[in-house]
């Protein structure tokens, strides 16, 4: 019926509403929403790109030195873990993979072409502001006829234009970035994780030529996603935990949990995880005050030590009962920190968003990346 | 084949029907006399085959341009090769497209007859009242990997109102052809001057659904009449491979109209108008998301040369939702999109006739097209057009035509020129 009256007052705007809005954040975006204290996906944007001079997220007091993304916790295999965020999409198509066409002098070793002893930069098919940006790329080596110069070749006609042979090649992650970005660390020191400390790389940009303009990224390394035979990229599962308050479902400021593939998979999609009984550890001290407030957690034992309770921090647990004595943890808890804890709760409690996102881990397994 | 013979059973009963004796009073209420009907009811068409051979691989993609979505990255529309705008190929090799390509006649790079379009036109007009009914049914035979591709179109279907004997006010209600621009008239093969349609034809001559009127106003004392020609349909203006328009997907309609100035001498006649459209975009389902566009275009005739150019601008907002419709299916995304195109043709008719031959003319066209998605590298491309066209025994064209694709930024060089030809029986 109110079809039926929307059709008739044309003139009125009348319409039918529009299903779910489409977004999508690469790092420039959410380096700008950021600034903007806006968020992206349902997450503060601030969460994935620290800006010089604010808090380094799950820190209790560090700053960042510089524009980077975060190093953000996470629990895998059982393990502590770490990501980063480079790009978010909210309600949209999975992204497909796009070409990257790297100059070489050769294939076989593969030798970059360089002029001035600069490497002559690589060429992005298609730029950030594009609705099917990706920073799932496939390499194609090209030999050209002539040597490029040394600000490289504009764009992708400019390179099919001047090559004499071309080779496909790995398929590399490579997000672009900022200009002068890189992994979010206190002043004069590397980049750690943020609960136990680890150390994590440190990444550099490079230069890319996109559609005749320049523009930088940072290279995550190759075999980092999967993705069909048709240059769709998969995603698998990235975990976050909510609580429902007031009939709605909040977002904890708790670890994730990867999936076990999330090396080789670095597309993953959100699902919130609903806690109920579960509980949260946070060790006892003044460093964890704050968040055990925030978080409603209860008391644990003092007498666990420091260094074991680091690794176990913010971690969730079935029951909070082993938290109480320090011979029983963390031996006897049972933890949801791995993808195969969380597929053993009840389905209903484990929701399926429209979020998904580039979640590359940086620390995982006790292996830098 | 059972489309086909559906097509002719139609043909046959409407060319053939029988109708009721009038009553007993003399009058012939609504049913009017056999002879009255005959004379009213017109039944046309035409028969377009062709001959095309297209270079490369019958595309406009070029090897290891992988960047997605293809067709976002090239004109597939640029190798076309007959007066529907189908072209040679758009296989992208695999690539990922995005809701952006013409339809095909699958041919690639190997010449091959076609069947370009069975058409045939039925008109009633009865002399006593006002009214026009009009339906178009047009039958295209094609093959792809799947099998057969045939497809059969109601390409229009309205009836149109005429309610003022003193004044030229049409008002037609159904699906018709394009208000924007001049090159719609030439959709049809038999009236096109050459073959293949400009490379903006693909956003001005769609036919689509909804309610269009019509109206002319005579300058007697200049020798020049002007014209509005408005509508409000479900898709605007774009060809039905770029947007339906057999439903509004929005809820509401896009307006669309061409306001024209013409002027009729003997020897000398020139038609000037401007165009423009504005709406949501039918090709996906939020009405808040518009296509707009403004455009100018050129008719001159002088003592056997032809001059026609049409110009256009046109701007398509970004979608806000996952989804894509469009007459070939569903795609992911409708990214933002802006154009600016123009044509010029000229054309000369040669000033004699010999034997069966009536005419023959030989025609020009220069196209220009800078086009780009969003966020997507422009492309721009142009074609040079030549051709000749010979009219015999006034029912027969014969034409031939080559196209020079050109690819002046954005997308790599491709060999996608084009030559084609095309025989028009029209009955």
């Amino acid at each position: 019926m109110k079809q039926a009256l929307c059709a008739v007052l044309l003139l009125t705007g009348c319409a039918p509403p529009a299903s779910e809005t489409a977004g999508r954040w690469p790092t420039p975006a959410l380096a700008r929403a950021a600034q903007g204290s806006e968020l992206a996906g349902g997450f503060a944007a601030s969460l994935f790109v620290t800006l010089e001079g604010r808090p380094l997220p799950f820190s209790s007091e560090a700053l960042a030195g510089a524009d980077g993304w975060s190093v953000l916790p996470a629990f895998a295999l059982s393990q502590p873990a770490a990501y980063l965020v480079t790009e978010l999409w909210e309600h949209h198509p999975d992204p497909w993979i796009q070409p990257v066409y790297v100059l070489v002098t050769s294939f076989d070793p593969i030798t970059r072409q360089v002029v001035n002893g600069t490497r002559v930069p690589t060429v992005f098919g298609v730029g950030e502001d594009s609705t099917f940006y990706s920073p799932y790329w496939e390499a194609i080596f090209v030999k050209t006829r002539v040597p490029a110069p040394e600000e490289g070749l504009a764009d992708t006609r400019a390179v099919l234009g001047a090559a004499s042979e071309t080779r496909i090649g790995a398929k590399p992650l490579c997000p672009i970035t900022p200009a002068r970005f890189g992994i979010a660390a206190a002043p004069g020191a590397g980049p750690v994780h943020p609960l136990t400390g680890a150390p994590i790389r440190q990444l550099a940009v490079s230069a890319v030529r996109i559609d005749g303009a320049s523009a930088s990224y940072i290279d995550l390394g190759v075999d980092r996603f999967e993705a069909s035979e048709s240059g769709a990229v998969t995603p698998t599962r990235i975990f976050f935990f909510t609580r429902t308050v007031a009939g709605q479902r909040t977002l904890l400021e708790l670890p994730a949990v990867l999936s076990d593939n999330a090396v080789r998979s670095g597309y993953a999609r959100r699902y919130d995880v609903v806690l109920d009984k579960e509980a949260i550890f946070v060790p006892a001290g003044p460093r964890w005050d704050a968040a055990r407030g925030k978080l409603n957690a209860g008391p644990v034992d003092p007498a666990i030590p420091v260094e074991v309770a680091a690794a176990y921090a913010l971690r969730v647990a079935k029951s909070s009962a082993c938290f109480a004595a320090a011979a029983n943890f963390p031996a006897g808890c049972q933890w949801l920190d791995s993808e195969a804890a969380i597929e053993g709760l009840d389905p209903r409690r484990v929701i399926r968003t429209g979020v998904t996102m580039t979640a590359a881990p940086v620390l995982f397994n006790g292996v830098k990346l | 084949m059972t489309r086909l013979a559906a097509v002719l059973a139609l043909i046959a009963s409407t060319a053939g029907a029988q109708v009721e004796e009038a009553d007993d009073n003399g009058s012939d209420g609504y049913t009017p006399s056999e002879a009255a009907v005959h004379e009213t009811l017109r039944l046309t068409g035409y028969v377009d085959v062709g001959f095309a051979a297209a270079e490369g691989n019958g595309s406009s993609f070029a090897p290891f341009d992988t960047r997605v979505p293809a067709d976002y990255a090239v004109d597939a529309f640029a190798p076309a090769v007959n007066s529907r705008g189908d072209v040679a190929s758009t296989d992208a090799r695999g690539v990922f497209t995005n809701g952006f390509l013409p339809r095909s006649v699958g041919i690639g790079n190997r010449p091959s007859f076609l069947l370009n379009t069975a058409s045939a036109d039925v008109r009633f007009a009865p002399a006593s009242i006002p009214l026009l009914v009009f339906a178009r049914l047009q039958v295209m035979p094609r093959f792809s990997s799947e099998g057969d591709a045939t497809r059969v179109d109601l390409q229009q279907a309205f009836g149109r109102l005429s309610p003022f004997t003193s004044h030229e006010l049409a008002i037609s209600l159904g699906k018709f052809d394009s208000v924007f621009g001049i090159e719609y008239l030439e959709n049809e093969a038999n009236l096109r001057t050459g073959i293949t349609p400009s490379l903006i034809a693909r956003y001005t001559t769609g036919q689509s659904l909804g309610i269009k009127a019509f109206y002319r106003y005579q300058l007697p004392a200049l020798w020049s009449a002007l014209s509005l020609n408005a509508a409000a349909t479900t898709s605007g203006t774009r060809v039905e491979a770029l947007m339906t328009p057999h439903q509004s997907l929005t809820g509401i309609p896009a307006g669309s109209a061409r306001l024209g100035y013409e002027l009729n001498l003997q020897k000398v006649q020139a038609k000037l108008g401007v165009s423009g459209l504005y709406g949501p975009r039918n090709d996906q389902r939020d009405p808040g998301v518009k296509q707009q566009a403004i455009g100018a275009d050129l008719r001159l005739w002088l003592f056997g040369f032809s001059l026609s150019a049409e110009l256009i601008r046109m701007i398509d907002e970004p979608g806000r939702a996952a989804g894509k419709l469009t007459g070939l299916g569903t795609s992911e995304l409708a990214s933002g999109f802006s154009v600016t195109g123009f044509y010029v043709t000229a054309g000369w008719t040669l000033p004699f006739s010999a034997g069966r031959l009536d005419h023959l003319t030989v025609y020009g066209r220069y196209d220009h097209r800078r086009a780009q998605f969003e966020g997507f590298g422009r492309v721009e491309v142009d074609r040079f057009t030549a051709g000749v066209r010979a009219e015999l025994y006034g029912q027969l064209a014969l034409k031939l035509e080559y196209l020079v694709n050109r690819e002046l930024d954005g997308a790599p060089d491709v060999e996608n020129n084009v030559i084609t030809s095309s025989a028009v029986f029209s009955w």
